[in-house]
């Protein structure tokens, strides 16, 4: 499959052409695991209009892509109308992040998100030791200590992503606390950030892959890489595998 | 995307003032701003109190939206004079008012 262009579908479009094609991608510019997606197409929708490059909406990215599969197949072009579309998304994503590829802008966003949990953790035990912290009554303090080093964690992420790309969400090149639907569109869940092919979830506790909220991750995304993203001080990150 | 501090939605300014009851007075520097956006204590309690907007009960009933900047000011003033935990006390019970919760914080 690696280097393959792989066309996603999905069968509810608004138009009712039910032949909606989000968009064409080469395999090898995501994480393996990725080509199981293709039956998640919606929940892709993120991770297909960062590949395009573009800065419109996801919308128009769709029926971009619907245009250019037609296209291709009239003509008999097949893999290669499209195929170039991801190779890169450069020259750079951001002045300073320095990414050029997918999987360079997935590192750098892990590798901060990962420093701003370690920063948050360090300062908010730091102001706890010293009776510097306001706990809520009624609460658990660490769930609470937990709460707050999200909330610090999305903000600086948020934060980044507007000044380096013109902001996080749908049609961006991430994600950041966006609902994640099932297939069904039934239910849902809130991964704390999503890069194409990646969610990271941001706990200070011990999460397995057999948890149901990551079995939910991993089935509504279509096989996305999880990783627990945990404080340094508290044995760090993992990734799970399916 | 506004590029600045201002919170974009609720869940924003509540991230917000996380940033605030574990950071504040001092900030953690991000390596992509320039000196003059780095975020500061003026600069986080100007972009709580523009964020109030997202509230519907605060833009409908001005009563409330006067009790909460006003504890958002005392709650500025005292980062400012080193009251860590007063201040996030108040912090707390501005949070606590604007998510609907009736929890007191503990002192």
């Amino acid at each position: 499959m690696i280097g393959e262009t792989l066309f996603m579908t999905f069968p509810h479009d608004e138009d009712g052409t039910k032949d909606r094609v989000l968009e064409s991608f080469r395999v090898a510019d995501y994480p393996p695991g990725m080509d199981q997606a293709g039956r998640q197409a919606e929940n892709w929708l993120l991770g297909a209009t960062a590949v395009i490059g573009l800065g419109h909406s996801a919308w128009t990215a769709g029926r971009w892509a619907t245009s250019l599969a037609r296209s291709a197949q009239a003509s008999g072009a097949g893999s290669t109308a499209a195929a170039t579309s991801g190779e890169f998304i450069g020259p750079l994503i951001g002045s300073r992040t320095q990414a050029q590829t997918l999987q360079e802008f997935s590192q750098v966003a892990y590798a901060n998100y990962q420093r701003y949990a370690d920063e948050a953790w360090v300062a908010t035990i730091t102001r706890a030791s010293k009776g510097n912290f306001a706990f809520k009554r009624g609460l658990h303090p660490r769930t609470q200590i937990g709460n707050h080093i999200d909330g610090v964690a999305r903000k600086r992420l948020r934060r980044w992503a507007a000044r380096e790309f013109q902001g996080e969400g749908a049609g961006r090149f991430m994600a950041v606390n966006r609902y994640l639907r099932s297939p069904s569109g039934q239910s849902y869940r809130i991964p704390d950030l999503r890069v194409p092919g990646h969610i990271f979830d941001l706990t200070l506790a011990l999460k397995t892959g057999a948890s149901s909220q990551i079995l939910d991750f991993r089935a509504f995304s279509g096989g996305a890489h999880i990783t627990v993203v945990r404080p340094q001080g508290l044995g760090g990150s993992y990734s799970l595998l399916p | 995307m506004s590029d600045s501090w201002e919170p974009v939605n609720k869940q924003d300014w509540h991230d917000l003032v996380s940033m605030v009851l574990v950071y504040a007075p001092d900030f953690p520097e991000e390596d992509y701003l320039e000196p003059h956006e780095q975020l500061t204590l003026k600069m986080a309690f100007a972009a709580l109190r523009t964020g109030l907007k997202h509230f519907a009960p605060v833009r409908r009933d001005s009563s409330l939206r006067a009790r909460v900047v006003g504890l958002l000011n005392q709650a500025e003033k005292a980062y400012r004079e080193d009251r860590i935990l007063d201040a996030g006390t108040v912090m707390q019970e501005v949070d606590d008012i604007l998510r609907g919760s009736k929890t007191p914080t503990l002192h």
